[in-house]
């Protein structure tokens, strides 16, 4: 999938800016007794679950607190470890604007300015709808504050120049938010939404190059991720999920059973948890889209030794 | 498969599992038993996803005899993943934390017995999403993604 949007830097940089400066006056006005909108909470748990943020932001082999951060992410460029993104106002995103959480999913930009590394998937994230993010923005406020200061990434040189990711973005970055197909249907595009914008699939499921950019002749088609098979969903008979039937798709997003009665271990069980929680609805609208993609012929095996 | 051939490969699965357990075998003998109790359940897991599912007839005979064979295989989980004998694709984490495995099997020994208990269709598929849960929620920490 592409963003067709896509806009020139200053027109972007203004536009930031004027949205900080909104957001900055809205977070100066007195937020007291401004009881967060509980539906509004709702809808944000909902998203928050199809963004699948718990799994990185949460030590989870460790019991540790959600959102506190820490967990690992081993990548061929180094260890990145998920921050603590709970409302801690020195050790999480207390003190952030919804403004700047906004331009941290859009752009990849921290508070700062400084960019991200694309361990945080805000390539995909960037497709996220603002109403979204504003719903997530709300219920992130409401999830208990943990003090545990977030980890430094380890990574060796010359992975570790976050300057460079101004060049990495010109390649390999397109700006959001998702725009729908307007040839396909309302459902393949909510399922084409759910799956490269918040549920962020790609980013696992579609190989890499030398340096970490995505694919994208391979979408979704599979790859060698830690050492391990990430399996090619695309439709192809062979070597994608071809075979496998509408009642299959559901059951691996709720339940994690595939066809053979086995179920899937690892970080895709920690996903297939989250992908438990979307409605009948949403399910429905993932597996369309997946049926919809071309079929990728790409086997993906394990490398030897 | 009939039910008679069924019943004798849950009990030769049974047998493999409990001889290994008994005597003291080499490592590699066990890894290959417990991934025949595995497969017994994926087995059991195919036999009833069709019928759950609605894609064929529900029998409710042969949809509790697989539970019940999903029931015995669950118990012999424990001790299939004995001392020394980490490997295949087990994660080391289940013999750092035994009795937290232990539990998840006696998770989904709970739910197969209540699943082998149902006594109607409904009651049956209404107890169906939880032993999927119980493989699941084993596998996520401690079997190996692929």
């Amino acid at each position: 999938m592409h963003f067709t949007a896509r806009f020139g830097r200053p027109v972007v940089a203004i536009a930031a800016r004027a949205v900080l400066l909104l957001g900055l006056t809205a977070g100066a006005l007195p937020a007291f007794g401004q009881a967060p909108d509980s539906a509004q909470v709702q809808r944000g748990e909902y998203i928050f679950h199809a963004g699948g943020c718990l799994g990185c932001h949460t030590d989870v082999k460790n019991n540790g607190v959600p959102l506190a951060g820490g967990r690992e992410l081993k990548t061929p460029f180094g260890s990145f470890f998920g921050p603590n993104i709970t409302p801690h106002p020195t050790a999480g995103i207390g003190r952030w604007t919804e403004a700047q959480f906004r331009r941290a999913l859009r752009e990849g930009l921290r508070p700062d300015g400084a960019h991200y590394f694309p361990s945080f998937p805000y390539t995909s994230f960037t497709g996220i709808t603002d109403a979204d993010i504003s719903d997530l923005w709300a219920y992130l406020q409401t999830v208990p504050q943990s003090a545990q200061p977030s980890r430094a990434h380890e990574l060796g040189f010359p992975f570790n120049i976050r300057l460079a990711m101004i060049g990495w973005k010109a390649l390999y970055f397109t700006q959001g938010p998702f725009a729908p197909n307007p040839a396909a249907s309302a459902e393949i595009n909510r399922g084409a939404y759910l799956v490269n914008a918040l549920g962020h699939c790609g980013e696992c499921h579609t190989p890499r190059n030398m340096v970490g950019g995505l694919d994208r002749s391979k979408w979704l088609a599979g790859g060698i991720l830690d050492g391990g098979v990430v399996p090619n969903i695309t439709p192809h008979a062979e070597t994608g999920i071809g075979k496998w039937s509408p009642g299959d798709l559901t059951d691996l997003l709720k339940m994690g059973m595939t066809p053979d009665g086995d179920f899937v271990g690892g970080e895709m069980a920690e996903v297939t948890k989250e992908t438990a929680k979307l409605t009948d609805d949403d399910v429905k609208a993932v597996i369309a889209y997946l049926r919809s993609l071309p079929p990728v012929n790409n086997p993906v095996r394990k490398p030897k030794g | 498969m009939t039910k008679a051939l069924r019943l004798g490969v849950a009990a030769a699965v049974v047998a493999v599992v409990a001889g290994s357990a008994l005597v003291a075998v080499a490592q590699a003998p066990q890894i290959a038993a417990r991934q025949e109790v595995m497969k017994q359940q994926g087995a059991q897991m195919r036999t009833l996803t069709p019928m759950v599912r609605g894609e064929q007839p529900f029998n409710l005979a042969t949809a509790k005899q697989a539970a019940t064979v999903l029931q015995t295989t669950a118990k012999q989980i424990p001790g299939a993943f004995g001392p020394g004998t980490e490997g295949g694709n087990a994660l080391p984490a289940i013999w750092t934390n035994k009795a937290d495995f232990d539990a998840k099997a006696k998770a989904l020994e709970d739910a197969a017995t209540r699943l082998a208990g149902a006594a109607d269709e409904a009651a049956f598929k209404a107890a169906f999403p939880a032993v999927g849960q119980a493989c699941g929620g084993c596998h996520q920490p401690y079997r190996k993604p692929s």
